[in-house]
């Protein structure tokens, strides 16, 4: 199932308790792809670091035998704080030492020997582009990790390390998380911390050519489709938003699907096809995304919903 | 230097033979050096289906006045001459080593010159490897024919490939992209923008500040669309263009002048190296784009400007 699992808020806003059912129906209802990061939640935690999701995430795999099998576990690094509150200017960045000693933490934390898919988490432009992916190239050589993906990067950063890990000899990234969904801001309007951080049509011409997979973050956009009590941020109002909220409805309504799974299933089938990250509370959000993932929108759906602009 | 490039696009089809050449007289007696034109302009303007009368109109100009080629910063493309009439967009001439070689002699025939200042791929071919266009390029600079290579609607991640490729050898430092102060809706059509990579963005500025390429900008005018709002199309319809031409209007008054050189002077003021291109049908615009570049913003002015979103 092209579906992952948000594992930001475990062990901060949901308790262990809580986060182990979700993490339970996730994988019984099919689902594989879990991904969180060495720095979630900093900002939910009082000591002002991240950990908590990873450490619920390892005590999980250790009262689930065999489950670290089934699933494919995604982490990053590079944007943990260095000292509580000094996210972002302070944050551990990418040198080969802070990659080296991360990875041994969130294995630690993971309690596994191995990570799916580890992720530079953020961009760090002081350090040279050789370095970091010399050090990331390191892991993958070794085993520790199957494979290597930048998030928030600018396109013209991942080419470059891209092809300094050609010139390296080693593996370089094959994976692109950034956020996106089927509603846009407007030109110039900044909703996220990250200036490089959402999926534009250079990213996705980039992925096609080069055949790189894109994961989507903040897909859902934190409820914005089905909450009347989480309205869309300021910055998403102009007459394209409204054209494609009316076609959205349309969709849903044909197929019986609330917006959410639609906007879901426009991501998966598209093309390129993207892999939705999606963080759930409850246990009736997550059945509703595994259903979305499951939901296949008719060619004359999926035209309807990109002319929308 | 006028911080201003003269568009040539239309010379010698919409624009007759006589009144481009009293533009060019007056762009250059008021102090202007850089002309603009490329080898396909205007295909689409001419019955024959091919373009040539732009870089023709600009020959006679320049044979017609002793001394003036040395007074010019000459600027002409290659890549995007329909091969067939009615070829363009499919069939095209395209960035293959041959092409090069082959049109570069055209262009410098068809304008009388020995030499080329700047010389640009017009559009992108992926048909042929990077490594076969750059090395065309960069023998035309070490032959001195091309003073200065620079690519026109690229994904800035192809521009990245492109300069990796030519490592060791002259690349592209300057990128030609369509930018001004209205921005359309995130992925409406504009009627005037056929190419998917023409558009500066925010990756763009941030790739060309950090590696250091000049950036030129067209159709920052909109065609007319601050003057003539009927030729801006729905992609512009949006709150945030209701703002920046609220506070665009404001700075105007301010300045006692008019939208479109407060634009000019936005653009040219700005902390990216960016030079507008302007194409004039009289010497009135071209009077009013020379006054437009020599206007300057103070910081208080163009930070309302930036604020608008």
């Amino acid at each position: 199932m092209n579906l992952v699992l948000g594992a930001m808020f475990f062990g901060t806003r949901q308790d262990e308790h809580a986060s182990f059912e979700l993490l339970d129906r996730f994988v019984d209802g099919g689902g594989t792809m879990i991904d969180t990061a060495n720095n979630y939640a900093f900002w939910e935690d009082p000591t002002g670091r991240g950990g908590a999701a990873e450490t619920v995430l390892g005590a999980w795999f250790a009262a689930r035998p065999g489950v670290r099998d089934r699933v494919y576990l995604s982490t990053k690094m590079g944007a943990e704080p260095r000292v509580p509150g000094g996210y972002p200017v302070n944050r551990e960045g990418l040198s080969a030492t802070v990659i080296k000693e991360a990875i041994q933490g969130s294995l630690e934390r993971l309690r596994t020997d191995r990570v799916d898919l580890y992720w530079a988490h953020m961009e760090d432009r002081s350090v040279p582009v050789d370095e970091t992916v010399g050090a990331f190239g390191e892991l993958a050589a070794s085993g520790v990790v199957g494979r290597l993906g930048a998030s928030n990067h600018a396109t013209w950063r991942v080419e470059q390390a891209r092809a300094a890990a050609r010139s390296l000899g080693v593996a370089g990234y094959t994976a692109l998380q950034l956020r996106h969904s089927y509603v846009v801001p407007r030109p110039g309007v900044l909703v996220h911390g990250h200036r490089f951080g959402s999926v534009s049509d250079e990213t996705l011409d980039y992925a096609a050519s080069e055949h790189l997979d894109i994961w989507a973050y903040t897909t859902l956009i934190e409820g914005a489709y089905v909450r009347a009590d989480r309205p869309l941020p300021e910055g998403y109002d102009h007459p394209g938003t409204t054209r494609r909220l009316a076609a959205l409805n349309e969709v849903a309504s044909e197929l019986g699907a609330t917006r959410n799974q639609v906007v879901l299933a426009w991501l998966i089938g598209g093309s390129p096809a993207i892999t939705p990250i999606v963080r759930v509370s409850t246990a009736a959000q997550l059945d509703e995304a595994l259903a979305g993932a499951r939901l296949t929108l008719t060619d004359e759906q999926r035209a309807r919903m990109d002319a929308a602009d | 230097m006028t911080p201003l490039v003269l568009g040539a696009m239309y010379f010698g089809t919409r624009t007759d033979e006589r009144t481009s050449v009293e533009i060019l007289d007056r762009f250059v007696d008021a102090g202007g050096t850089m002309i603009d034109t490329s080898d396909n302009y205007s295909f689409w303007s001419d019955p024959s289906g091919f373009g040539g009368q732009s870089e023709a109109v600009i020959g006679r100009w320049l044979a017609a006045r002793p001394g003036m080629r040395d007074r010019v910063y000459l600027s002409t493309k290659v890549g995007a001459q329909p091969v067939v009439p009615g070829g363009y967009p499919d069939n095209l001439e395209g960035l293959s080593a041959a092409t090069i070689k082959n049109a570069v002699q055209r262009s410098l025939g068809q304008l009388g010159t020995d030499h080329l200042d700047l010389y640009w791929a017009h559009v992108e071919d992926r048909s042929v490897p990077v490594e076969e266009t750059m090395d065309a390029f960069g023998s035309l600079i070490a032959d001195g024919v091309v003073g200065r290579i620079g690519c026109s609607n690229w994904p800035t991640w192809r521009v990245e490939q492109a300069r990796h490729a030519a490592r060791g050898r002259p690349g592209f430092t300057i990128l030609q992209l369509m930018h001004s102060y209205l921005q359309p809706r995130p992925s409406a059509p504009v009627a005037f923008q056929s190419q998917r990579f023409g558009w500066l963005t925010d990756e763009t500025l941030d790739y060309a500040t950090t590696v250091g390429l000049d950036i030129w900008v067209y159709s920052p005018l909109l065609k007319g669309g601050y003057v003539h709002r009927d030729r801006l199309t729905d992609a512009y319809d949006h709150v945030g263009n209701t703002r920046r031409l609220a506070v665009l209007d404001l700075v105007a008054a301010e300045l006692e002048t008019t939208r479109n050189q407060v634009v000019l002077a936005w653009l040219v003021g700005g902390e990216a190296p960016i030079t507008p291109m302007v194409g004039c049908s009289s010497v009135a615009q071209l009077d009013e784009a020379l006054a437009g570049v020599r206007l300057t913003l103070n910081a208080e002015q163009r930070a309302r400007m930036d604020a608008a979103v």
